[in-house]
């Protein structure tokens, strides 16, 4: 469903992401980890089409970063949900408001969204928040608010960039488990992080990054805490 | 589509709920940009018809010799109207313009007194259109007249004229390099101005991309928002710009006001302005991000 084919990305002599390749499957969930600067954001702009690769091919779905036209990148976005470390919400509107601009960009008609925003703000525990300007909310509730955006219309794929960075460990957990539940009810998810608790709770296939290249070995937890030996490849 | 609809005045309510609160500074700006613009529109309308009452000051008189016919003035008659350049044709009998001259002595009328005979020749005055009132033109006019049977001489004032001529390219030049600056300065404090507001609404557009509204959805509602700002701008300074006309007025008569196809480009002017400089200032923002 996704590749990354030998995509390499620079910002002038600075290599962000070096001849990376890897697939994403239908419904898998994805931990991206890496030290600071290792090219985590870069993968997950490159996904979304903010960034294109200086060489290589991306490719989600039906769209190839080396054939799409401009006019398709909104299409293409409109089938992805990003979650930011920083929320990227509209502090001044409701909660609905800010969930129910993803729907209305698509032209999805008012009934639609009126039942469909109740029913992910529900699935994050704030539906009796939906009223409420975002600024009076907390962080954690923010991050719910972004999440609901990122899936009210049933995404491909969610991608999280640092989701829990801003957010202490008990609100993180919270977050994680609502990634969780959303691949549970069939999303893919991509998620940027180096929240080492997280990385080792999760059961989910581990990709490092370092210098914008992959690791090769296996770093899910099950494989760090050695009872299956480091396993090579995917 | 009804919810697509809806999408956009929706964005755009939203904008100009911020925009009359924290942005009323724009519309001021524009205004005082838009004022200016509107004193010079006015200016401007006033110099066309200084330029206008110029020419209707120049015309031809073709002076008839005392010995010409009858057949000579009906031929001229009839030739003048269908002469190039030439609006209308007076015929002016010696005795009419004795009459006349009397008129202008007025009560020095006795200056003519032992004048028993009419020393005045009979003549054509010839009314020219406004584009013919050219030194160029009017001396090759006079020149094709000074040729016909029973022309005695041909007299429009050839200095005057090359004179009015060199005035209004001064003047119409004048007019086009400011009305050039004008514009061009009063869109760039649009375009900033725009700019700030934009800054306020950040958030908004860099949602919108971020779900996948498309060019058209992230720019038209900025765009409208501009348009509207434009507008607001352009009735305020309307307001002031018809007060001062009011003051000038009084004191001085004859000052036009914009007439109406200049309101109308006024009013257009602001809105479009508005939502140009409301495009480019999110083009601007947007180029360095594809989609
Ligand atoms: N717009 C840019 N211009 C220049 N260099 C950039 C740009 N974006 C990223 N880089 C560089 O690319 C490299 C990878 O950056 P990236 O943001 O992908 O790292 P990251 O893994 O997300 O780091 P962090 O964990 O700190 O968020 C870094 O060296 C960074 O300086
Ligand atoms: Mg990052």
């Amino acid at each position: 469903m996704i590749s990354f084919r030998n995509v390499s990305k620079s910002y002038g002599q600075n290599v962000a992401v070096r001849d990376l390749s890897f697939h994403i499957e239908r419904g898998e969930f994805i931990v991206l980890i890496g030290a600071s600067g290792a090219g985590k954001t870069t993968v997950l702009q490159l996904l979304h089409h903010e960034i294109f690769p200086t060489s290589g091919v991306v490719t989600v779905g039906e769209y190839s970063s080396d054939t799409i036209r401009t006019s398709a990148i909104a299409r293409l976005r409109r089938k992805l949900g990003f979650v930011h470390q920083d929320f990227r919400l509209i502090r001044d509107r409701s909660v609905f408001e800010n969930v129910a601009i993803a729907m209305r960009v698509v032209g999805t008609p008012r009934r639609v969204i009126g039942k469909r925003v109740k029913e992910v703000l529900a699935e994050v525990g704030l539906l009796r928040r939906a009223r409420d300007r975002v600024a009076e909310l907390s962080g954690g509730e923010q991050q719910r608010v972004a999440i609901a955006r990122a899936l009210v219309n049933r995404p491909y794929i969610l991608l999280a960039d640092e989701p829990t960075g801003n957010l202490d460990p008990d609100t993180a957990a919270e977050i994680y488990a609502l990634l969780d539940r959303a691949n549970l009810g069939g999303t893919a998810v991509l998620l940027a992080t180096h929240d080492r608790e997280l990385i080792r709770r999760s059961k989910h296939r581990v990709l490092k990054l370092a210098e914008g290249m992959l690791v090769p070995g296996d770093f899910s937890a099950g494989a760090i805490r050695g009872d299956e030996g480091v396993r090579t490849g995917f | 589509m009804i919810s697509r609809l809806e999408h956009f005045l929706r964005e755009i309510a939203c904008g100009l709920r911020r925009s009359m609160g924290s942005h009323l500074a724009p519309v001021v700006l524009i205004a005082v940009a838009l004022f200016i613009m509107g004193l010079f529109f006015a200016a401007t309308r006033n110099m066309k018809e200084l330029i206008h009452l110029a020419h209707g000051k120049v015309g031809i008189t073709v002076y008839l010799s005392d010995g010409a016919t009858e057949e000579e003035k009906k031929a001229l008659s009839e030739m003048l109207p269908r002469l190039g350049g030439v609006r209308k044709a007076a015929y002016l009998s010696e005795d009419e313009a004795l009459r006349r001259f009397e008129e202008e002595l007025g009560t020095r009328s006795y200056l003519l007194e032992g004048v028993d005979e009419n020393p005045l020749p009979a003549s054509f005055e010839v009314d020219v259109y406004d584009d013919w009132k050219t030194a160029d033109r009017m001396a090759e006019l006079a020149d094709k007249l000074r040729a016909v049977p029973g022309v005695e001489s041909v007299v429009y004032g050839e200095s005057w004229v090359g004179r009015l001529e060199r005035w209004i390219y001064f003047v119409v030049a004048l007019d086009l390099f400011l009305g050039i600056v004008l514009g061009l300065s009063t869109l760039l404090v649009v375009g900033n101005t725009m700019k700030l507001a934009l800054e306020g609404r950040k958030d908004t557009v860099e949602v919108l991309r971020l779900v996948g509204g498309s060019r058209f959805q992230i720019r038209l509602p900025f765009v409208v928002e501009g348009a509207i700002i434009g507008l607001l701008s352009s009735t305020l300074a309307f307001a002031i710009l018809y007060r001062t006309w009011r003051f000038a007025a009084a004191r001085l008569s004859g000052v036009l006001f914009l007439d109406l196809p200049g309101t109308v480009l006024f009013f257009a002017l602001g809105a479009s302005l508005g939502g140009c400089g409301a495009l480019l200032s999110i083009n601007r923002y947007l180029r360095v991000k594809r989609g």
